[in-house]
C-alpha cells in the first residue's frame, strides 16, 4: 500500500519519494539520484533522458555545508555565477546573483521551485541568494533550450529546485554559525498520519555582511536578515487521487548605507524583498496508462527600497516593484501504445506588475499548449519530439519545437542528440519601462509598449525634443528573443561502474536579442531610448565531466567547459575593418583584426572544477572542491563592444572550498567548513564572494 | 642571365630605398599630437567649458575665441546658435594618426535644428551601468575659430569631483574629466 502511494507520488511532483535520510556508507558524487523529472516533465531515469542533465543530490549539498543556492551552483561544471551582492543596492549589485548556462545570461534560464516558475526578476536576473538550501532534496539542471516544455526563459536551460519530502515522521534541521556574523537556523518537521502528510519548514539566516574594499566607506555586502517558511499538506483521497497544497513565504531585509558625494556614510535605509507562493494541485490516475494533474499557482513578489539622507531625513531614493503571477495548468500523460507515451498540457497565466518606474499597473495574459511524444521502438532507441505554442497580448506569439534522440547500443554507451528552440519573452522593463533619470544624464527610457512615434512628434512640436532619429520610425511590436540549439554527446560507464564520463557539445544560435537604442534627442542634449530586436549572437562549447571511485573510501570527480561566443554584427564589422580599439598605453585608436575578437562580455572561455570526497569509518566524511574560471570581459572601455585590453577583463577566478563532518548514530552530525581558502577577492566582478570564511554547524535528523 | 636579373632587382630595391629616404627629407616635420585633460560640468544643464586649440586649454579669458564647448556629453562648436564664431567640425570614423589632412569642405555648424556633433555619435552609453565611454576610432576634424585646422580624438571620459579626482558609483560626479589627443596646425594649411 505504502509502495503504491509512493509510486503515485513520484509521478508528478518529483518532490516525492526516494528521499532517504543520508547514509554514511554511500559515496557522494557517484551516487546520483536515479530519477529526473525536469527533462521530460515526467519522471524518467537519468540514464534514459536524451538531453544533457545534471543533478545535485541532498547528500552532496549537505556535505558541502554551503547555505545559498548560488554558492552551490557555481561549483557545477558549466554554470557560472554573475552579478553583485544582495538585492537591490543603488550602487552595485542591482542584479543579484544569477547563473549563466552554456554562456547564456541568467535571464535565459528558467528557475523552477517544486515545479513552478519563480518570479521577481530584477533587471532580468533572479536573485538566487533568496533561496536557502536548508531543505532542498535535489536540484535538477537541464542544459540547452527547453521552451518546448516550459515556454519563455527556458532558453539556456532549466534549474529545478525540489524541496524536501520524507515519507516518515521526522524532525530535521541545523544550526550554523560562521564568519561575517553569519547565523543560520533551519527546522523541518514531517508528520504523516493515515492518508495525510504534513511538512513544515522554517529558516532564519542573518549576516553582518563584509567589506572587500576598505577605501570606500560602504560595505560590499550590507547586513541582512532572511526568513523562509514553507508548508505542505498532501492528502491521498484514495489510491488513484490526491491533493497537494504547498506554500512558501520569504522575507529578506537588507540595510543599505552609502556615501554620496562624501567620504562618510550620509545616506541609509533598507530594502525589503518578500515572496509568497501558493500552489494547490490535484492529480488523478485513471490507470497505469493514463493520468492527469491540475495545478494552480499564485506568486506574489514585492520589493521596496527606501533610502534617506541621514542628516536631513529627506528621501534620497525610493523604489518599489510588485509582481503578481497567477497560473492554472493541466498536464495529461497517456501511454497510448506500449512504446509511445504522450504528454499534453495547457495553461493560462496572468501577470501583473506595478512599480514606480512604469506609468501604471501592467497586465499580461498568456495562454499556452504543449505536446510531447516519447517513442521507444526498442531498448536502444528513444525519440522525443515536442512542440509548444505561447499566445499573448504584448508581443508576438511563439512556436517552440524540440526533437531529442537517444541511442544506447549497450549498457556502457549512450549517445544523445537534441535540437530545440528556446525563447524569452520581452521582459517587463523592455515593454513597460517609463523612466526619466533625474540625476546625472537626464535621459529617458521608454519600453517598447510605452513608446509611440506620435508622442515623440508631439514632444518635438512642443520643443522638448530636438531631433527624432530615423530608426525611431522603424519601431514595431517586439519579438521574443529566440534561439535554435543543438546538443550532442555521450555518456560512458564501464561494467565495473568504477568510473564514468560524459561529454556534450553545444551550439546556441540566438536571434532577435533585444537592446535599447537612442530614438531621439531632447533639447537639453540628453537622449531618449527605447528597445528593439537588434542583434544575433551565438554561444558554443564543449562540456566534459568524469568521476572515479579511487578506493572504497575515496572518490574524485572533475569537469571542464570550453566556451566561445560572439555577436554577429560585431563580427561582420570586424571583417569590414570598421571596428576600432585603443593602443595601450597611449589610448589612441587603431583598427581591430577579426582574430582579436574575444566574444561576448562576461563569459569565461575556460571553466574547470575538481572535487574529492572521502567517507571513512566512525561517520567521518569530508570534501575538498576547487573551481576555476578564466578571465572574462568585464567592461568595454573603447566602445567596440568587446574586451580587448587587459583592463577590460576580470582576474581569473580560483576558489578552494573544504568541509569535514562527523556523524553520530545517524541522528546528529557536527560539521566544519572552510571556504575560499586561497582568499580570492574580486570586488568588481564577483563582490558576492567574500574572502576566506569559516563555519561550524550541528545538524540533526531525528525519526520518531 | 640569372645574375643580371638579380642585379636588376637589387638596383631597383636600392634606388627605391634612396628615393623614399629623399622623400622623407623633403617632407616637413610632422606635428606632434598633444594629450591633455579637461574638466567639464557633469550636469546636462550645467555650464559649458570652452576649449581653444590655439591655447591648448579651457579658456576663461578672451572668451569669444573658443573652438568647441563641452558639458557632460554635449559638444558645441563656436558657430550658429552656439557662438559668434565661424568654427566647424567633421566627425568621422578612422584612425587618428592616419588622417594626414583636413577636408576642404563639409564642416558642420550648430543650427537650431541640429548641433554639429550629434549626441550619441561619438560615445557609447550603457543604461545599465549608467556610464558612458568614448568610442575608439572617432576623429573630430575642426576648422577652428581662427580659420586653422585641428584633429582630435577623445581618449577617456572619467567621472570626477570638482578637483578632478575620479569618483566611482554610487557617488554622483560633479565633473567629467576628459582626456583628449589633438593636433593643431598653426600655419593655416590643412596638413597634419
Amino acid at each position: 500500500m505504502i509502495r503504491t502511494i509512493g509510486i503515485l507520488y513520484s509521478m508528478f511532483f518529483s518532490v516525492m519519494l526516494y528521499s532517504q535520510p543520508y547514509k554514511a556508507d554511500t559515496l557522494l558524487f557517484m551516487e546520483i539520484p536515479e530519477y529526473i523529472i525536469t527533462a521530460t516533465r515526467s519522471q524518467r531515469s537519468i540514464y534514459n533522458v536524451a538531453v544533457p542533465v545534471s543533478i545535485i543530490s541532498a547528500k552532496s549539498i549537505q556535505l558541502t555545508g554551503l547555505t545559498r543556492i548560488h554558492e552551490l551552483l557555481q561549483e557545477q561544471t558549466g554554470l557560472a555565477l554573475t552579478g553583485g551582492t544582495g538585492s537591490g543596492a543603488v550602487g552595485g549589485g542591482i542584479f543579484g546573483n544569477g547563473i549563466q548556462i552554456q554562456g547564456l545570461s541568467p535571464e535565459y534560464t528558467l528557475i523552477l521551485l517544486d515545479g513552478e516558475p519563480i518570479t521577481g526578476r530584477q533587471g532580468g536576473v533572479l536573485d538566487l541568494s533568496r533561496f536557502t538550501v536548508g531543505n532542498i532534496r535535489k536540484i535538477e539542471i537541464v542544459k540547452g533550450p527547453s521552451s518546448a516544455l516550459y515556454g519563455s526563459e527556458a532558453m539556456g536551460g532549466v534549474i529545478h529546485i525540489l524541496t524536501d519530502h520524507q515519507r516518515k515522521n521526522a524532525y530535521e534541521g541545523y544550526v550554523r554559525a560562521g564568519s561575517f556574523g553569519t547565523i543560520d537556523l533551519s527546522n523541518g518537521l514531517h508528520l504523516t498520519k493515515g492518508n495525510t502528510a504534513i511538512y513544515l519548514f522554517g529558516q532564519f539566516n542573518r549576516a553582518q555582511g563584509y567589506d572587500l574594499n576598505k577605501v570606500t566607506p560602504e560595505k560590499t555586502l550590507d547586513p541582512y536578515f532572511n526568513q523562509t517558511y514553507q508548508a505542505r499538506v498532501i492528502h491521498n483521497v484514495n489510491e488513484r487521487s490526491k491533493w497537494v497544497l504547498q506554500s512558501r513565504y520569504f522575507r529578506g531585509n537588507q540595510s543599505s548605507a552609502f556615501a554620496i558625494n562624501d567620504n562618510e556614510i550620509n545616506v541609509n535605509g533598507s530594502g525589503i524583498t518578500s515572496d509568497l507562493q501558493i500552489n494547490p494541485s490535484y492529480q488523478y490516475i485513471s490507470s497505469e496508462k493514463l493520468k492527469t494533474a491540475f495545478r494552480g499557482y499564485v506568486s506574489l513578489y514585492n520589493y521596496t527600497q527606501d533610502l534617506k539622507k541621514i542628516e536631513t531625513q529627506e528621501s534620497f531614493y525610493d523604489d518599489y516593484f510588485s509582481h503578481l503571477f497567477l497560473r492554472i495548468e493541466n498536464q495529461t500523460d497517456w501511454q497510448w501504445h506500449p512504446t509511445q507515451t504522450l504528454i499534453a498540457g495547457g495553461g493560462y497565466n496572468i501577470q501583473q506588475v506595478e512599480t514606480n518606474r512604469y506609468r501604471d499597473v501592467k497586465t499580461q495574459h498568456i495562454s499556452y499548449f504543449f505536446l510531447q511524444n516519447e517513442w521507444q521502438p526498442s531498448k536502444k532507441w528513444t525519440l522525443i519530439p515536442g512542440l509548444r505554442y505561447d499566445i499573448n497580448s504584448d508581443y508576438r506569439n511563439r512556436w517552440s519545437p524540440k526533437m531529442a534522440l537517444r541511442f544506447a547500443p549497450d549498457q556502457k554507451w549512450s549517445w544523445i542528440f537534441s535540437y530545440g528552440s528556446g525563447f524569452k519573452a520581452p521582459d517587463f522593463r523592455q515593454l513597460y519601462l517609463y523612466y526619466v533619470n533625474q540625476a546625472a544624464l537626464g535621459y529617458k527610457i521608454y519600453g517598447a509598449s510605452e513608446f509611440s512615434i506620435d508622442e515623440l512628434i508631439r514632444q518635438k512640436n512642443e520643443g522638448l525634443v530636438s531631433v527624432i532619429y530615423p530608426e525611431a520610425y522603424q519601431i514595431r511590436k517586439l519579438n521574443p528573443e529566440f534561439s535554435h540549439a543543438i546538443n550532442m554527446g555521450f555518456r560512458y560507464q564501464p561494467e565495473s561502474k568504477k568510473w564514468k564520463s560524459e561529454l556534450n557539445i553545444f551550439y546556441n544560435d540566438i536571434n532577435d536579442l533585444i537592446q535599447y537604442f537612442p530614438v531621439a534627442m531632447q533639447t537639453n542634449g540628453s537622449l531618449i531610448f527605447s528597445y528593439k530586436n537588434i542583434s544575433q549572437a551565438f554561444t558554443t562549447g564543449i562540456e566534459i565531466n568524469g568521476s572515479r571511485q579511487l578506493s572504497k573510501t575515496l572518490e574524485i570527480s572533475a569537469g571542464y567547459q570550453w566556451l566561445a561566443s560572439g555577436d554577429w554584427s560585431v563580427i561582420r564589422k570586424l571583417r569590414e575593418g570598421s571596428v576600432y580599439g585603443r593602443n595601450t598605453p597611449t589610448g589612441s585608436a587603431r583598427i581591430m583584426k577579426t582574430l582579436e575578437y574575444t566574444g561576448l562580455m562576461g563569459r569565461s572561455p575556460h571553466m574547470a572544477n575538481i572535487k574529492m570526497s572521502g567517507n571513512h569509518d566512525h561517520g567521518v566524511s569530508w570534501s575538498l572542491r576547487a573551481i576555476y574560471q578564466s578571465r572574462k570581459g568585464l567592461i568595454d572601455l573603447d566602445g567596440n563592444g568587446f574586451a580587448n585590453m587587459a583592463e577590460e577583463y576580470t582576474k581569473p577566478y580560483f576558489q578552494i572550498n573544504a568541509s569535514i563532518q562527523k556523524q553520530w548514530k545517524k541522528d546528529f552530525t557536527w560539521q566544519c567548513t572552510l571556504n575560499n581558502i586561497t582568499n580570492h577577492i574580486d570586488e568588481v566582478s564577483l563582490p558576492q564572494i567574500p574572502g576566506r570564511h569559516f563555519s561550524t554547524a550541528i545538524l540533526w535528523n531525528i525519526h520518531y | 642571365m640569372k645574375s643580371v636579373k638579380l642585379f636588376f632587382a637589387l638596383f631597383l630595391f636600392v634606388s627605391f630605398f634612396f628615393t623614399s629616404c629623399e622623400k622623407d627629407e623633403i617632407q616637413p616635420q610632422p606635428l606632434e599630437a598633444k594629450t591633455t585633460e579637461i574638466l567639464v560640468d557633469a550636469k546636462a544643464t550645467g555650464a559649458f567649458s570652452y576649449f581653444s586649440f590655439a591655447s591648448g586649454s579651457i579658456i576663461t579669458t578672451n572668451i569669444q575665441n573658443w573652438d568647441f564647448g563641452l558639458r557632460l556629453v554635449s559638444f558645441i562648436v563656436n558657430s550658429g546658435v552656439s557662438g559668434s564664431g565661424n568654427a566647424g567640425v567633421i566627425v568621422q570614423n578612422g584612425v587618428f594618426d592616419d588622417i594626414k589632412s583636413a577636408p576642404e569642405t563639409g564642416y558642420l555648424q550648430d543650427s537650431a535644428n541640429q548641433l554639429a556633433v550629434k549626441d550619441g555619435e561619438w560615445y557609447d552609453y550603457n543604461a545599465v551601468a549608467r556610464s558612458f565611454v568614448p568610442k575608439a576610432g572617432i576623429v573630430f576634424i575642426f576648422r577652428t575659430n581662427d580659420g586653422k585646422y585641428a584633429k582630435m580624438e577623445v581618449l577617456k571620459a572619467d567621472p570626477a569631483d570638482d578637483e578632478g579626482k575620479i569618483v566611482t558609483p554610487p557617488t554622483i560626479p560633479s565633473k567629467i574629466k576628459y582626456t583628449i589627443r589633438y593636433v593643431y596646425q598653426p600655419d593655416g594649411t590643412r596638413n597634419f
